[in-house]
This record gives C-alpha cells, sequence and structure tokens, in this order.
C-alpha cells in the first residue's frame, strides 16, 4: 500500500483493500488500459465501474487537500496538473463509452435483458439509464417525424435491425501482456487454410478483433 | 486515436531534469516525485520537465538515447536491416518533437538530432508502408509487429484498418448498409 | 512613492494576488506587458489584461474592476495625472505605475500608501521638493481656516486684537508668496511633456533580478530600444541602450562555448550595424529606399531631381535595377554579400552620411532575421489596423501583442504587410503636403490639416500613425525649405477623425533638431488654448500633446495657440 502518498492522503481504497490490493498508481494503469482499449474494440467492453468510481475518489479526495493549501504552493501546481490529466483520460474513457452506446443501443439492450442474473453487466447503472433514455428518444423521435404517417403496416421499426451491430471482423493492433497459445486464426480467403500462432509476451500483432475478443476482456492482451 | 492523444502517453515518459528551485518530495496520485535540489537532477514525468522548462524553473537533460552517435548507428541499422530494429524509445518520435520543439536550448546539437530522427522515422515508416502492402496483397489474417511503436502504428492506423474492412465487405459480399461499417476510434 | 527594490516593492508583492494590467496602446508598453507576462506565466500568477487607449476607457477600466481586484498595475499610462483624484478608489486599492510619460503629477509621486512608481528615481526627474509644493498638515489646516473666515468675516474674529491681524497678514502675505512660488515652480516642473526610461526596460531589469530572463523577452525589450536609437535622444537614453547591450552580450555569452551545437531554432540576438532602410529584409530594396524616412528625406524623392538622384545613387552602386526591384529575400547572392558596405559607400558620396545605425537584430531558424525597427513598424501598424471592420482596440492590441512573440509569425507577416501600406501611405501624404505646400508657418509653429478625402486619411486618425506622418513630414520639411526660420520650428498636425461627430485630432510635436532636448511643450499650451477658447476638445490621450477636437472650433483653438505661443 502506498505510505508514500500518505501526507496528501490517498488511503482510501484501505477501506476495501481487503480483496483488491492496487496503489493509485497501478489504478491509473488501469484506468489507462480500459481506455485505450474501450478506445480501439469495435464493441462496448465490460464497465470498469469500480476502476471509475476508485479514481474519481482518489480525485475528489485530491481536490478538497488542494482546496486546504495555501495560496502560492507550488506543489499544488503540480497536483492540479495531474488530475487534469487523469480527470482527461477518465471523460475520454467515458466518452468513448457513451459514444458506442448511442451507436449500438438496441443491441446493447438486448444483451443487457438477456443477461443472466451473476453475469458481469456491460453497463454500469448509469449507462443504462443513458441507455434507456436513448432508445425511447430515439423510438419518440422517428415516431413523431415519420412513423406515424406511414400506413399503419410499416408503423414499427426493429430497432435491432435497424441500427447496425458493432463489427467484430475487424481488424485491431494489440500488444500481448501474457503469452498465449495456440490462437486460432481464420484464413481471409478460401485458398488459406487455418493456422495457429502463439503470442509471446510482448509481442504486438494485428488480426481480427473476434479472434481475440475474450482475450481483451480477462486483459492478457491491450489494444493498441 | 488522435496524434496528440498519442503525444499525451509519450509525456508519461521519465526524463532528467536539473532544477534551479527546491522543494520537498511531492507526493502524486501516479507516484512521488523529487526531492527537489537547486543543480541536483531528478527524475520527472515529461508533462512536469515541460511546464517548469516553460516557467524557467529547469534545465532538462536529454534522454541517453538522444544523442548523435547512438542514432546515428540506429539509422544505420535501420537502413541495414529489414525488419523493424528496437526503436530508441517506445515513444521516440514524440519525445525528439517535445524535447526540441520546447528545450532546444538544453540539448546539445539538436538540429543534427532533428534530422537523425527524421531519417529513422522516414525509413521505418516507408517499411510499414510496404509491409502494409503486402499484408493486404496476400490477404493475410494476422502479422506480428514487433517493435512498431505507438506513434508509428497510429500514422497508419486509419488507413489500413479502413482498406481491410472494405475488402471484407467486398469480399463476404454483405448488403450495403446492413452492418460492418468503417473502422472507427472511440 | 518611488519604489526601490522592483522585487520587493512590486513583484514579491504581487506574487500570488489577482492583478489587473492596464496597459496604455502603444509599443513600449505592448513590450513591458510581454515581458511582465512572461513573468507572470512563470509564477503562475493570475492577471487581467485590459488595453486602455485613453483617460477614459482607464476610468472605465478601473469601474470595472475594482470589485476584484486589490491590485493594479498600469503600464504606460496613469503617471502624469494626479490618478487618485480621477479614479476616486477605495483605500486599499494600490496602483503600481510603471510609466514613461514625465513630468510625474507630484500627488504620484509624495503618495506613500496607494501609488507605487515602478520608475527609477535617478530619472533626471526633477521632480520639487515636498516642502516647495506641500504645506505641513496643521499649516495647511490653518491657512485653510483662516481664507475660509476670511471670505465671510464673523464677529467673532474681529475681536482679535491688533497684534493677531498683523501676524495674520504677515502670514497671509507669505503665504502668498509661497503660493507664487508653488505655483512657478509647477509650471516649471509641469510646463514640457517628454518621457523617461521605457517600461519594457523597468520590467527588464525585473525579469533580470528574478534570473528568468530569457531571450525572447530581450527580444521584446529590445524593439522598443529601436525607437529610442532612431530618435536619438538625450544622453539618458544612450546610457540606456549601453545597459541593453550588456544585456545581449551576457545572453550571448552564456552560450558562447556551446555555440556550435546550438539549434538554429534557438533565437539568437546580436547587436550589429545595419542600413536605416525600413523594412528592407521584407520589401524589396528599391521599395525601401522610397519609403524610409531618412533615404526619402535625404533623396528628397517627392521631386523629380529626387527621383533622378535615387537613379544616380543606384547607378553608383552597380545594381541592376531588376535586382533592386524584386524581393529582397530573392536577390541575387552575390550582390547581398557585400550589399551593406556597397549601399554605405555610395551613400556616403551623397551626403547620407548616418545610412548605417546600430541596431539590434534577432535570428532564428534558417530564414528569420528581424530587426528591432521592423518589429515596432509591423507591431505599430497591427496595432492600429484600419482595415478590419470592427476595428476593435482589444482585439488590434492582442494582435498586436501576438505578433511579438515568435511562435506567431503569420501574424507578424501581416503586420509587416501593413506597415508597408502604412509607410507607403506616409510617404504620398508627405509628398502631396509638401507639394501642394499644405505646410503653413503660423508664427510660432508650422501648422498642416490633413482634408477630408485625401487618399488614407483614415490611417492618420490614429495617433500612432499621425505622429509617424508628423515626424517624417517635418523631416522631409525641413529637408526641404529654404527658409531657415521654419527650420527650427514644431509642428502642429491636424486630421479628421471621425467626420460623423465632427472631430479632428491634433498632433504636436517639437521642432526637428539635433540638439534640442525633445521636450514637447504643446500639452500645456493646448489645455491653455481650449480653456481660453472654450473651444469643445476632449484630452483623452495619455500623451498630452495628442487632443481630440470639433471640427468648427479649430480656427478659434489655433488663433488661441498662435498668441499664447508668440
Amino acid at each position: 500500500m502506498s505510505d508514500a502518498l500518505s501526507e496528501d492522503g490517498s488511503d482510501i481504497n484501505q477501506d476495501d483493500s481487503q480483496e483488491d490490493v492496487m496503489t493509485p498508481a497501478e489504478l491509473i494503469a488501469k484506468l489507462e488500459e480500459a481506455w485505450l482499449n474501450e478506445k480501439f474494440s469495435p464493441e462496448l467492453l465490460e464497465n470498469k465501474s469500480e476502476v471509475v468510481e476508485c479514481v474519481m475518489e482518489q480525485l475528489t479526495h485530491m481536490e478538497a487537500n488542494l482546496q486546504r493549501v495555501k495560496k502560492g504552493d507550488a506543489k499544488a501546481g503540480f497536483h492540479r496538473m495531474e488530475i487534469d490529466r487523469i480527470r482527461f483520460v477518465l471523460s475520454s474513457y467515458l466518452r468513448s463509452r457513451l459514444q458506442k452506446i448511442e451507436k449500438f443501443f438496441p443491441h446493447v439492450l438486448e444483451r443487457e435483458k438477456s443477461r443472466v442474473d451473476g453475469q458481469q453487466s456491460l453497463l454500469s447503472p448509469e449507462e443504462f439509464a443513458f441507455a434507456k433514455e436513448y432508445y425511447a428518444n430515439t423510438e419518440t423521435y422517428l415516431k413523431t417525424v415519420a412513423l406515424k404517417r406511414m400506413p399503419p403496416n410499416l408503423q414499427t421499426v426493429d430497432m435491432l435491425k435497424a441500427v447496425p451491430e458493432p463489427c467484430l471482423d475487424s481488424f485491431v493492433f494489440l500488444r500481448v501482456k501474457e503469452r498465449q497459445e495456440n490462437i486460432l486464426i481464420e484464413p481471409e480467403s478460401d485458398e488459406q487454410r487455418d493456422f495457429v500462432v502463439d503470442l509471446e509476451e510482448g509481442s504486438q500483432h494485428l488480426m481480427r478483433y473476434r479472434t481475440i475478443a475474450p482475450l481483451v476482456s480477462s486483459g492478457a492482451v491491450q489494444l493498441i | 486515436m488522435d496524434p496528440s492523444e498519442v503525444e499525451f502517453l509519450a509525456e508519461k515518459e521519465f526524463v532528467k531534469i536539473i532544477p534551479n528551485f527546491s522543494l520537498d518530495k511531492i507526493y502524486l496520485i501516479g507516484g512521488d516525485l523529487g526531492p527537489f535540489n537547486p543543480g541536483l537532477p531528478v527524475d520527472v514525468p515529461v508533462w512536469l520537465a515541460l511546464n517548469l522548462k516553460q516557467r524557467q524553473k529547469c534545465r532538462i537533460l536529454p534522454p541517453e538515447w538522444m544523442d548523435v552517435e547512438k542514432l546515428e548507428e540506429m539509422r544505420e541499422l535501420e537502413r541495414k536491416e529489414e525488419a523493424f530494429t528496437p526503436a530508441p524509445s517506445p515513444y521516440y518520435m514524440e519525445l525528439t518533437k517535445l524535447l526540441l520543439n520546447h528545450a532546444s536550448d538544453n540539448i546539445p546539437k539538436a538540429d543534427e538530432i532533428r534530422t537523425l530522427v527524421k531519417d529513422i522515422w522516414d525509413t521505418r515508416i516507408a517499411k510499414l508502408r510496404l509491409s502494409a502492402d503486402s499484408f493486404i496483397r496476400q490477404q493475410e489474417a494476422h502479422a506480428q509487429l514487433d517493435n512498431l511503436t505507438l506513434m508509428e502504428i497510429n500514422t497508419i492506423r486509419e488507413f489500413l484498418l479502413d482498406s481491410l474492412n472494405c475488402m471484407y465487405k467486398l469480399r463476404s459480399n454483405l448488403q450495403p448498409g446492413s452492418s460492418k461499417g468503417r473502422f472507427a476510434d472511440y | 512613492m518611488f519604489i526601490t527594490d522592483i522585487k520587493k516593492g512590486f513583484y514579491d508583492v504581487v506574487v500570488n494576488q489577482r492583478v489587473a494590467l492596464l496597459v496604455a496602446a502603444d509599443i513600449d508598453a505592448l513590450c513591458a506587458c510581454k515581458i511582465l507576462q512572461a513573468l507572470f506565466h512563470c509564477d503562475q500568477i493570475q492577471y487581467t489584461l485590459v488595453p486602455v487607449k485613453g483617460w477614459q476607457d482607464l476610468s472605465t477600466a478601473f469601474l470595472e474592476h475594482k470589485e476584484q481586484f486589490r491590485y493594479f498595475v498600469l503600464i504606460n499610462c496613469g503617471a502624469n495625472v494626479d490618478l487618485l483624484e480621477m479614479l476616486q478608489p477605495d483605500s486599499d486599492s494600490i496602483f503600481f505605475i510603471c510609466d514613461t510619460h514625465r513630468p510625474v503629477d507630484v500627488i504620484n509621486v509624495y503618495n506613500d500608501t496607494q501609488i507605487k512608481l515602478l520608475i527609477k528615481e535617478d530619472d533626471d526627474l526633477g521632480v520639487p521638493a515636498y516642502d516647495d509644493i506641500f504645506q505641513d498638515e496643521e499649516n495647511e489646516e490653518d491657512s485653510g481656516n483662516e481664507s475660509d473666515e476670511g471670505s465671510e468675516p464673523s464677529g467673532k474674529r474681529r475681536r482679535f486684537d491688533e497684534g493677531a491681524v498683523e501676524r495674520r497678514i504677515e502670514r497671509q502675505r507669505a503665504k502668498r508668496e509661497w503660493e507664487a512660488r508653488r505655483r512657478e515652480i509647477l509650471f516649471d516642473y509641469e510646463q514640457y511633456e517628454y518621457h523617461g526610461t521605457s517600461a519594457a526596460m523597468m520590467f527588464f531589469e525585473l525579469a533580470w533580478v528574478l534570473t528568468k530572463d530569457t531571450k525572447d523577452m530581450l527580444c521584446g525589450f529590445m524593439i522598443r530600444s529601436h525607437k529610442i536609437l532612431c530618435s536619438r535622444l538625450s544622453m539618458k537614453y544612450v546610457s540606456d541602450i549601453a545597459t541593453m547591450q550588456r544585456h545581449v552580450s551576457r545572453h550571448s555569452h552564456r552560450n558562447e562555448d556551446e555555440e556550435n551545437s546550438l539549434s538554429i531554432d534557438c533565437m539568437r540576438i546580436s547587436f550589429e550595424y545595419d542600413l536605416r532602410l525600413t523594412l528592407y529584409q521584407h520589401w524589396s530594396l528599391y521599395e525601401s529606399i522610397c519609403n524610409s524616412c531618412y533615404t526619402a528625406c535625404g533623396f528628397q524623392l517627392w521631386t523629380l531631381k529626387g527621383q533622378k538622384k535615387l537613379r544616380e545613387f543606384l547607378a553608383d552602386m552597380g545594381l541592376p535595377l531588376k535586382q533592386v526591384k524584386q524581393k529582397f529575400k530573392s536577390m541575387d547572392i552575390t550582390i547581398k554579400e557585400n550589399l551593406r558596405d556597397v549601399i554605405e559607400e555610395s551613400s556616403n558620396k551623397f551626403g547620407l552620411k548616418d545610412v548605417r545605425i546600430q541596431t539590434f537584430a534577432a535570428h532564428f531558424g534558417f530564414q528569420n532575421r528581424f530587426l528591432a525597427s521592423d518589429m515596432v513598424h509591423a507591431a505599430a501598424a497591427l496595432l492600429e489596423n484600419t482595415e478590419r471592420e470592427d476595428n476593435d482596440t482589444t482585439d488590434n492590441f492582442i494582435t498586436a501583442l501576438d505578433s511579438l512573440s515568435r511562435s506567431n509569425l503569420d501574424r507578424l507577416t501581416t503586420g509587416i504587410g501593413l506597415a508597408k501600406k502604412k509607410l507607403i501611405a506616409v510617404q504620398q501624404t508627405v509628398a502631396s503636403c509638401l507639394c501642394t505646400n499644405l505646410i503653413m508657418s503660423q508664427g510660432p509653429f508650422l501648422y498642416c490639416h490633413l482634408m477630408e478625402g485625401t487618399p488614407d486619411v483614415k490611417l492618420f486618425s490614429k495617433p500612432l500613425a499621425l505622429t509617424l506622418l508628423c515626424k517624417y513630414l517635418l523631416k522631409a520639411f525641413v529637408a526641404f525649405t529654404r527658409n531657415k526660420r521654419c527650420k527650427v520650428l514644431p509642428l502642429i498636425m491636424a486630421a479628421p477623425k471621425d467626420v460623423e461627430k465632427g472631430t479632428v485630432i491634433v498632433v504636436g510635436i517639437p521642432p526637428e533638431s539635433e540638439t534640442s532636448d525633445k521636450k514637447n511643450f504643446f500639452g500645456r499650451a493646448f489645455e491653455k488654448a481650449a480653456e481660453s477658447t472654450s473651444s469643445r476638445t476632449l484630452h483623452d490621450h495619455f500623451d498630452t500633446s495628442i487632443i481630440e477636437l470639433k471640427t468648427e472650433d479649430r480656427s478659434k483653438f489655433l488663433d488661441a495657440l498662435i498668441t499664447l505661443l508668440s
């Protein structure tokens, strides 16, 4: 645990650190990972609300500390800059998730519906509310603008069909964090055969997202 | 991804500075820095170093690889080898740009370094274009890209991924608009 | 009061405070502001920058900000009036004034609490001694009472014995004498308007003390210096230049040992000889010669004879017209190599002995080389940009401010473009004024009035441009006229300011001569003339020798001025 940070205080996650011991620095690294993964993956990834919450806590705590610092302390400037940088990553992360929700909202909600209890939800409660509202608003919008003037048999629209699905077949760049063996690669053309590759730790690859999607969520690879 | 975001990531790299002020250790969320003593070199992230430099509070020491001889060697190696050689630093281009733009007076032989780094960059980008071309031509499904830096990947990302998606669309004969849009970055 | 230790008295006070910067719209203030901003950035001091163009602006700006700020820094404005009287500030507002305008108002000098003057006291100010102009408190009160009662004699006072009456008469006589003397002293002190050490210089020295002086700052600072160089003022300025030159060499020395390794992009500043041709490095040589004050006046280019002389001059240098008329940057490299020497040699033959002057130049990159004088012209042109529709002072000020930093080369280029236009306009106006005999000798001074409808008249409704035209015109006139008496006269120039409102802007400049100290007595004279004729004037400009006047009142104002000065 980071006793070093004790001065400016960051013993927040000492309370719930029994199972999940993480220094603030690691926390920030986690956030950045999530940010990059979210940026490059074609589909919406699992939410990392516990990371987001911890970072938010850290930020509020630090800001509260800064309020107490007297004017003109050189350190305050450094802290403020760091806070701004973290805040940038955080908002960029959340924003990219919202963008994806807006783009794929019916599919996202569909997955949420079919989720069995106990399974980790894709959306955080706030994002879920956002998605539902977005869905409702889009529907009302379509209705008032066009649908209600249509013949009765055409007045419904199936959102699931109307909105494109995320394209899991797009290529992504990735860096391997944990060695993986026997990844099956589907061929591009019919003449070629399937083949397997081993992903060495630290190596970088270009391949289809579908192949490594589980590895992204498990954290074994990092999209870049 | 925007190049400025790559630069943002590069700014996390550490660099040595010689401060001209004194300050106790500071405890940032991302780790501890300092203490700062006038004249004694200390490691700080680039974002902080540049801020201090702009406020005339420190002198930046160039990173070890930012040296004419070393870079010349690397350039020769890069030209000789067919594959990508290990880059001087995972963020060599970004750091060169940042440091030379903001602290060129602290870096000896700045002009030569700028040229050398640009040479290395050009060689590598040329290789990258060649391999991207053959990747598409031969309809590969996997490529290993060791030693490529984030900035290099980023320069080719949009173009390469877009064309791959396009090819995929043509090949799998999907209905237009059914799905599988362009590459998008969030 | 004067602040002796600028770091302790000024900088350490405003550190960690929010500061309001009220900056006059002139080049020196611009440079000073630039330097101060750089300092504030280094120490992360919050400030609000408000450009002000006149007293009215200053008052409004103060009213708008007085709630939020305690500290006000006034650059190149405020020293020559009784600031407290004018602004009526709360007693906890504190003003730091860095101003080149002289004389400094005596009240400002002797106010210890609210007015802090960032002015070097050794700047031969000649401020009258305290005792000469102020009486001690009790004395003042006493005499105040007496004069009060003198005006409304009440029965009570009559009871005083003879001796008391005598003492009173004696005292009143002394007081009258003292007052007469006070008036005389103040008149002497306030009669002439002139300029002191540049504000930019003060702030640069502050930066030096704080060891945060950088080359960029120095650049801003040396720009200011150019004006000093060009107008060749009194000895005081010469010593200022020497100081600056020391700074320059200190800066270049600092990098000497690693000179060969320094990036080409780093700025280098040198103090060197260069030609007295305006903007020639960004223009063609021919146009620069035609539009530079020095050469144009030397050749008298507005005459046919002058044009002929110019041809001869070019022929003498052996420069082909084709080369001379093309952009300097694209001129043949072999010609450029020893161009300066060639020009100097030929100009000496043609009686232009001082074509070479010492100036500061900044180099960076492979092709950027800027002379201090060029920067001044460019910034001034941006500051009084009349081409833009909205014509907003603040915007122009900010643009001009930006043009001084080297990251905004495009701004600077725009500025240079505008400056060229301005110089051509000045040149043409001077030529037409001289050829149509618009300059009239009015006895104690020369007078020239630009008619409404003259080309570029809009340009000259701005103070800096008009002053430039004035100086140029006077130089040209002195070179042109045969009348010896006229050569030593000052010049007053009027140009239409606002047609709708029916106002003209009037500028007075001191006579053109090598010896006279450049003190300007028009400020006082304008005030008096306006007072005696009750002309509708507006003394809004920080320079008292620049006023606005209703067009109808012009003739009676001038008549009064003639009587006053002859």
